[in-house]
């Protein structure tokens, strides 16, 4: 009988039993399929297979099918797409396959900040407006779905909006991001670190100055994480303070690493900075002598300034109209180059020259995907009150608990609450403004109650 | 799928086994045969047996059995394993990658799906591990960014969700819609 005829017959056979136990994927064992899934797009994962049936939904969601999926799977590349900072796409390429998925769409506009260790910190779309107070940043996990709004800054803090960025402490296994601003009128550059599952911004002291002097247009190519730490680029025209200041986040300091002497040359530019395995690498270009070719420079061996090598040079044979946009968004160790050169993005391969232009625009970063829920990766964020009723069963219904920078006191019956204030008026007038309280939003109901209507409800 | 259309490929499965060794004479070679679950019998040469991790340590355990029985295995996917086997043999006395990919190749696109899918299982009870990767990459290849309904009739999947529960589950994936306007 011919395939197509036998599936038809199949599948009619199928509709007239429901119950039938002919389905042939019943015989298919689970850890043969979960070998299956991982050879495919992650895209389709999500977007098709999750949806395929119920048993199907629960493999793809335990996350140990995760640990198997990024130890089987097929060498790609994989990168979320940005079009114009309302849609989110899968980009994968598998040797000469190119997957395009849908993630998500936003309502309102959002940009990329960077991309850590599977987690995606976005910000809200402000255009030319280098320091806002009222910034939305959020962190999602493009594969579970979850996302997560950061506190907000407080009143009085102008964000240096571009140079924030989320990192990854390898020690404690956390998560941290990272915010640069002004207090009030004073011209000192403050530092801020958040801990995913801490609740709150904490201090860490002054940032250096020379991060406020450098502020490009494009420094949202200017940053990169690798090895457990933040990385700027500054370009500064000239006056030779060219180099790349770095945050680590295990020791909350900031150090700086200086740059192979061909960025001090007039009319050297510097065009973006990136992560090659585990070191970094800048792409640049000569302005008066050689616009058309693009230097691509490694740190062969990370954190040594002798080791700057110009490893690779891509020439403008493929026609581009406008060579000055140029972003090598990934360096492949095979040589394979991800482009963007003015609007476009290219897969370039360096072996033989050739040019693919994926006639797509718009922005496109490196990303891994993670399984892990983020949940779990804010574990201290989660619902804190059983803990809080815990409490206050064992010392009573007021107890102070030492959150962030300020004591905070819970109370938990109305009475109490009234009476504290009421009764000793002065020791709460100037008390500070409550923090605004991480938002987990999520599939899960449990963690609800912990954002705005909580804030209500206090 | 009854036995009696599979009994036909097994026959000539048998008689093109018979052949090899009379072409090398010098050396008889050793059968083994295998019994499938229904009731099929196999004879093979031994050297097609041990790419079968689980009849090799068979035996191992016990070397004076003369059948082996499978009872997972039924007859048709069996047949199609060793043919692959066989071929797998003669690559290894002449290592041509060219031509192992090519045939490897050749081998899962003339298959059906149900043939692909019913030769996995077998092929994972056997631990016939090159077999394995062959025939799951080329399920996964014929799956590659089709769409759900497609995947769902590639293996016969009943979809269990009710529409509402699907669309529901679909919005709660596309959390950016939510929450994010509040602001």
């Amino acid at each position: 009988m011919p395939h197509a005829l036998w599936l038809v017959t199949w599948a009619r056979n199928k509709k007239r039993k429901p119950e039938s136990t002919e389905c042939y994927i019943s015989r298919l064992p689970d850890d043969m399929l979960r070998v299956i899934f991982c050879k495919l797009p992650i895209g389709m994962l999500l977007n098709d297979c999750r949806y395929a049936c119920k048993s199907w939904r629960a493999i793809l969601l335990d996350p140990d099918f995760g640990n198997l999926y990024l130890s089987l799977k097929e060498p790609s590349t994989l990168f979320i797409y940005m079009k114009g900072y309302t849609t989110l796409h899968w980009l994968e390429f598998q040797g000469e396959l190119c997957f395009f998925h849908p993630v998500t769409n936003f309502i309102k506009k959002y940009q990329f900040v960077n991309s850590c260790n599977g987690l995606l910190y976005l910000r809200e779309y402000r255009s030319r407006n280098p320091y806002i107070e009222d910034l939305v940043m959020y962190i999602l996990n493009p594969v579970t779905g979850e996302y997560m709004f950061v506190p907000p800054a407080e009143v009085g803090r102008n964000l240096e909006t571009e140079l924030g960025g989320l990192g990854f402490c390898p020690q404690t296994n956390e998560f941290k991001a990272i915010r640069i601003y002004k207090l009030g009128v004073k011209k000192d550059l403050q530092a801020d670190v958040y801990t995913l599952g801490n609740g709150s911004w904490r201090t860490v002291g002054a940032a250096p100055d020379i991060l406020a002097s450098c502020l490009f247009y494009h420094w949202g190519y200017m940053k990169a994480f690798v090895n457990g730490a933040f990385h700027w680029l500054l370009v500064s025209m000239g006056d030779h303070l060219d180099q790349i200041i770095t945050f680590d986040f295990e020791t909350e300091q900031f150090g700086s690493i200086a740059l192979p002497e061909i960025v001090e040359f007039e009319g050297y530019e510097v065009l973006n900075l990136g992560v090659l395995g585990e070191t970094i690498y800048f792409c640049g270009h000569d302005k008066i002598e050689s616009e058309q070719s693009k230097e691509i420079w490694v740190m062969r061996q990370y954190g040594v300034v002798e080791s700057w090598t110009k490893m690779f040079v891509i020439e403008n044979r493929g026609g581009v109209r406008n060579p000055f946009i140029f972003r090598a968004i990934a360096v492949l160790n095979d040589g394979d180059i991800f482009l963007k050169w003015d609007k476009i993005l290219i897969w370039y391969e360096l072996e033989t020259e050739s040019y693919t232009m994926l006639g797509i625009e718009g922005r496109a970063i490196v990303h891994e995907p993670r399984f892990v829920s983020l949940k779990d990766d804010a574990k201290g964020d989660g619902p804190k009150e059983p803990v809080l009723r815990k409490l206050c069963a064992q010392y009573g219904p007021v107890i102070t608990l030492h959150l962030g920078p300020e004591p905070s006191i819970f109370t938990n019956t109305p009475e109490a609450a009234h009476m504290a204030p009421a009764r000793s008026g002065p020791t709460f007038a100037s008390c500070p403004p409550a923090l605004k309280t991480t938002r987990v939003m999520s599939n899960n109901e449990t963690t609800a109650p912990y954002g705005p209507p909580w804030l209500q409800l206090r | 799928m009854s036995s009696s259309t599979d009994s036909p490929t097994l026959t000539t499965e048998t008689t093109q086994l018979s052949p090899q060794p009379d072409t090398e004479t010098a050396k008889p070679t050793k059968k083994i045969t295998l019994k499938s679950s229904d009731n099929q019998i196999f004879e093979v040469e031994e050297s097609v047996a041990m790419e079968f991790a689980t009849v090799k340590s068979f035996f191992e355990d016990s070397p004076s059995t003369d059948t082996v029985p499978l009872p997972n295995v039924t007859a048709k996917p069996l047949s199609q394993v060793i043919e692959f086997c066989k071929e797998q043999i003669k690559f290894k006395a002449n290592p041509d990658e060219a031509q192992k990919k090519k045939y490897n190749a050749e081998f899962v696109t003339e298959k059906s799906d149900k043939d692909l899918v019913d030769m996995i299982p077998v092929a994972n009870y056997l631990e016939i591990k090159d077999l394995l990767d062959v025939l799951n990459q080329a399920v996964a290849d014929r799956i590659e960014n089709k769409s759900v309904e497609y995947v769902r009739s590639f293996f016969g999947i009943d979809n269990d969700f009710t529409a509402e529960e699907e669309a529901a589950l679909r919005r709660e994936h596309a959390w950016a819609y939510e929450g994010v306007d509040e602001d």
